[in-house]
């Protein structure tokens, strides 16, 4: 028995395909203390979407996962039809992309809350009403009565969100699987419904499984990244270890393609080549076809995630290349106020 | 809600008014004289020939003869049957009761065995499925008056379980009249009602909103009906209803196939018989049917999607 | 991408890909489908006997060398008959769906070159005759005209054009509304020529879609006005006339007549909807 909300060991996950199987995930393991949270950031393909999904068991049909996944120590993956239910009534929560696809369209708001509260946890009907106003209350959605009876085209996407965060709130579960929660929305909005999520995920003490390709919003809300490449962990460290002096070159290029909000570049760097899905990784490093340090003994054999002081990487070459990857600053340090807007909002 | 009716009530008057004079016109255009049809080859005197177009009105001018026949229509005045001399309102009345009862079961049937199969194959999937998808392509492919035939060589000549004519009377003996009549009248539509509510039932089960049901804990059962089925009722109703409104005009395949005594075996004697009086009214009748039952889907659209906003109204 | 690459699938459908587009249940329509059209179109040359004689003392014969599938209540050969009769089957079917694709395009440019009004007033008289339900209006046309096949082709084709021209007018009015289309008309070229040169090439597909998803309800529909009685007139040889004709012998114990017509109808139909689902089906699976 572990102490901590989740687990992850070793999960690969392959879908089958006209070509074959195609594996997705490659072996990916990650641990989340109680309260903590955890950004996956990673370009599209990488996987983490498909590592959020094999923890709620939502994975496509026909894909074959393997490795355990612990959710206070009980692998979900084992759990039968009823206990798995139980699960994700209780003790695991999503928060996905789009609130519009989210919400079944032809039913009112009242009708979704209600339903994860009574039909799902089996609360009474006025308890799960009572209940269902109160969260929208403190998700900060001022016309309780019009919101709850609006059906959802009726409301923005900013609401819309705001509905889903007071639903996933409503079990107080121990774990919160967030994907891109604030992708589908305008810019504006954006910062105000993470500020809520932050807020509400504090107060009911939940950890947290943040997906994102952001890595500057997922350094303002998480404790921990895990950056993604091809299906597997690359660099696991706090946000001020990544950005200070990230271990693996995909980090740093990351870090260096992303626009700054101090210095005016001519041209954003761009990490060359085209990114690589799992299946395609041949032997070796999953980066080395892209890496500008790349050197022959790259391509020999898996490269083993090494720990290091609370921090990992998956990199041959980390340690030579400690100096060079924290390198001349083309990206602030973190703590400076790259995300000043929500990391105030947050506090 | 109530205005959105009220316009569309009138829209269908307006359209009523409009097919009143076309079918009356095409009647008036149509080659070959009542009166030669009413003499039924006799030779009858000018004067007698002359009396008989004064009393059907056949001297006065186009619009005349329209407004009369419009005024009569809508004082519940049909005129009257060239070939049987009787009031065409009362023949309607008494073969209407038919045709309502073999469309109504046709209906029922739909929408049982369309709905129900449709949405059961594409819920559960599996062997079921695969049987219902084939099914569905060869139903589809027979049409109503070979289904009758079909269905009158093996149940009523071979078997003996079903009376091959007649509408009966009595629930009971009209609902054993009326058993082939009705499953021949719906088989295409079943057919194509249950492709449909599968294919819409499987699609919807794909939606993000219903796997995100699920992975918030809601019971399958109520993903099932809640989410799945009702949402997918939304294509589903457009076709059914669309099914159901052609019954009007493909009932009188069937009624002739079986020799039922409903208005679509009428109409097809009338037109063999060129008993335009009769042609006109049962004509009339299908129409206003045919729009009000597509006025009622309309409505029924709205009830069950929201999103819909009836003429502009504010929801 | 290069254009190479593009161009690569395109070229790769139209070489072997046909086969694997239809799949097996396409095979087998498309060769039905040239089977029956083979039937009809050599019905002479295949037919064992004159299918409008026989004698009534050969009816109601069980298949032999002498009549392959039998005889009818006439002693006509039913398998010269059933030839014969994909003939007027086809045929009809051929000229309904083909009137109502042009007929439907006709009003789409029209109401998509001048818009406004003229798309309104096309967009009521369609509606009329949405008003009406398909077979009603074709059984008005016998009540005005008369029976026989070309009054009920022509009747049903009419009753058609609402539908393709709806699909049509969207279509043509998209395309209305594309840069070049209006660069050539910035250019001073005629609304007809525009409408002909630009516009009708990028609708004739959907015509063709459509006549194909609609050529298994037309050999329904005409099927059905021959067994009424109001379409092919006897003795001609029609597969709706004949099961129609076949009832009374059924009724009798001589199910044959009716059985096979019917056959003829229902394979006919499901092959021709195969592939007017395969047709359709390419542009729902783009969209999708």
């Amino acid at each position: 028995m572990s102490a901590n909300v989740l687990e992850l060991d070793d999960v690969r996950l392959a879908l089958p395909s006209r070509h074959g199987d195609r594996t997705l995930l490659r072996g990916v393991s990650l641990s989340l203390a109680p309260g903590e949270a955890l950004g996956l950031v990673g370009e599209s393909g990488s996987g983490k979407s498909m590592t959020l999904r094999t923890v709620l068991r939502t994975e496509p049909p026909g894909a074959r996962v393997t490795g355990r996944v612990l959710l206070d120590g009980e692998d979900v993956r084992l759990l039968g039809a009823a206990a798995l239910r139980r699960v994700r009534a209780e003790r695991l929560t999503m928060i996905s992309q789009n609130p519009r696809a989210a919400l079944n369209p032809v039913l009112r708001i009242s009708r979704y809350l209600v339903e994860g509260l009574c039909d799902a946890r089996g609360e009474s009907r006025d308890e799960a009403t009572r209940r269902a106003r109160d969260l929208l209350a403190r998700v900060g959605i001022a016309d309780v009565d019009r919101c709850m009876d609006a059906y959802p085209h009726q409301l923005s996407g900013g609401m819309l969100q705001r509905v889903v965060i007071a639903a996933a709130m409503a079990s107080s579960p121990r774990l919160l699987l967030a994907d891109e929660p604030t992708t589908a929305l305008d810019v504006t909005t954006q910062s105000e419904v993470m500020a809520i999520l932050d807020e509400q995920r504090r107060e009911h003490g939940m950890a947290m499984l943040f997906v994102t390709h952001d890595l500057e919003l997922a350094s303002a809300v998480c404790d921990r990244i895990a950056v993604l490449y091809a299906g597997e962990i690359v660099e696991i460290g706090t946000p001020a270890q990544l950005h200070s002096a990230p271990r693996h070159p995909y980090t740093r290029l990351l870090l260096d393609s992303r626009p700054s909000l101090t210095a005016k570049t001519a041209a954003l760097p761009v990490i060359p080549g085209r990114p690589i899905a799992a299946y395609e990784v041949e032997g070796g490093c999953a980066f080395s076809g892209r890496c500008p340090w790349v050197a022959p003994r790259c391509s020999e054999g898996e490269v083993a995630l090494v720990h290091d002081a609370g921090r990992a990487t998956r990199c041959l070459r980390a340690d030579e290349l400690t100096a060079e990857l924290a390198g001349p600053a083309v990206s602030e340090p973190a703590g400076e106020p790259v995300q000043a807007g929500e990391t105030e909002e947050t506090a | 809600m109530l205005r959105f009716i009220i316009r569309r009530l009138g829209a269908l008057a307006a359209t009523l008014l409009i097919s009143s004079f076309l079918i009356f016109a095409a009647m008036y255009a149509a080659p070959g004289s009542p009166e030669s049809f009413l003499v039924q080859g006799r030779t009858v005197s000018p004067e007698v020939l002359a009396s008989i177009r004064a009393q059907y009105g056949l001297d006065d001018p186009f619009l005349v003869r329209y407004g009369h026949w419009l005024g009569g229509v809508l004082t519940g005045d049909l005129g009257e049957s060239l070939t049987t001399r009787q009031d065409v309102a009362s023949l309607l009345a008494s073969r209407i009761p038919t045709t309502l009862w073999l469309t109504a079961y046709a209906a029922v049937l739909i929408v049982v065995f369309g709905v129900v199969v449709g949405a059961i194959a594409g819920l559960r999937g599996g062997a079921f499925d695969t049987a219902v998808l084939l099914g569905s392509s060869v139903g589809f492919a027979i049409p109503t008056f070979f289904a009758a035939v079909l269905l009158m060589s093996v149940f009523s000549v071979t078997l003996g379980w079903f009376p091959v004519f007649g509408s009966g009377s009595g629930l009971a003996d009209r609902m054993s009249h009326l058993t082939l009549p009705a499953v021949a009248l719906a088989l295409p539509a079943v057919a194509v009602v249950a492709r449909i509510t599968r294919t819409a039932v499987v699609e919807e089960r794909e939606a993000e909103h219903v796997q995100i049901a699920l992975a918030r804990g809601v019971p399958w059962r109520i993903v099932a009906r809640r989410h799945i089925v009702r949402n997918a009722m939304l294509p589903v109703t457009t076709i059914v209803g669309v099914n159901i409104a052609a019954l009007v005009a493909g009932a009188a395949v069937v009624e002739h196939a079986f020799t039922l005594d409903g208005i679509g075996a009428m109409l097809i004697n009338a037109v063999q018989q060129k008993d335009f009086a009769v042609v006109q009214a049962i004509a009339l009748v299908l129409v206003a049917v045919f729009g009000v039952v597509n006025l009622v889907i309309d409505i029924l659209y709205a009830v069950i999607d929201p999103r819909v906003q009836l003429g502009g109204e504010s929801a | 991408m290069s254009a190479e690459t593009l161009a690569r699938p395109a070229a790769r459908r139209r070489g072997g890909d046909l086969a694997v587009w239809l799949g097996p249940l396409g095979i087998a329509a498309a060769v039905i489908i040239a089977l029956i059209t083979l039937a009809a179109l050599f019905a002479p040359l295949i037919a064992t006997h004159d299918p409008d004689i026989g004698s009534v003392v050969q009816r109601y014969q069980g298949p032999s060398a002498e009549h392959l599938l039998g005889t009818d209540q006439s002693g006509r050969d039913l398998f010269s008959r059933l030839l014969y009769g994909a003939r007027t089957s086809l045929f009809g079917a051929a000229v309904v769906v083909l009137l109502a694709g042009g007929g439907g395009a006709v009003l789409a440019l029209v109401a998509a070159w001048f818009g406004r009004n003229v798309d309104a007033f096309l967009g009521r008289v369609l509606d009329l005759l949405f008003a009406f339900p398909n077979l009603l209006l074709a059984i008005l046309a016998v009540a005005v005209f008369g029976t026989g096949l070309a009054q009920v082709t022509i009747a049903l084709a009419i009753s058609y054009v609402p539908y393709t021209a709806r699909v049509l007018r969207s279509v043509a009015l998209r395309e209305r509304r594309l840069a070049y289309v209006q660069a050539a008309e910035l250019q001073g070229l005629s609304g007809l020529v525009v409408s002909l040169r630009h516009i009708l090439p990028n609708i004739v597909p959907q015509i063709l879609t459509g006549a194909a998803i609609n050529f298994g309800y037309a050999m329904i529909d005409l099927a059905a006005l021959s067994f009424l009685g109001l379409g092919v007139q006897p003795p001609t040889a029609d597969w709706g006339l004949m099961v129609s004709q076949g009832k009374d012998s059924l009724l009798q114990g001589y199910p044959q007549q009716s059985m096979l017509a019917g056959t003829c109808i229902v394979v006919a139909v499901a092959a021709f909807s195969v592939i007017g689902e395969r047709l359709g089906g390419r542009k729902a699976g783009g969209r999708a």
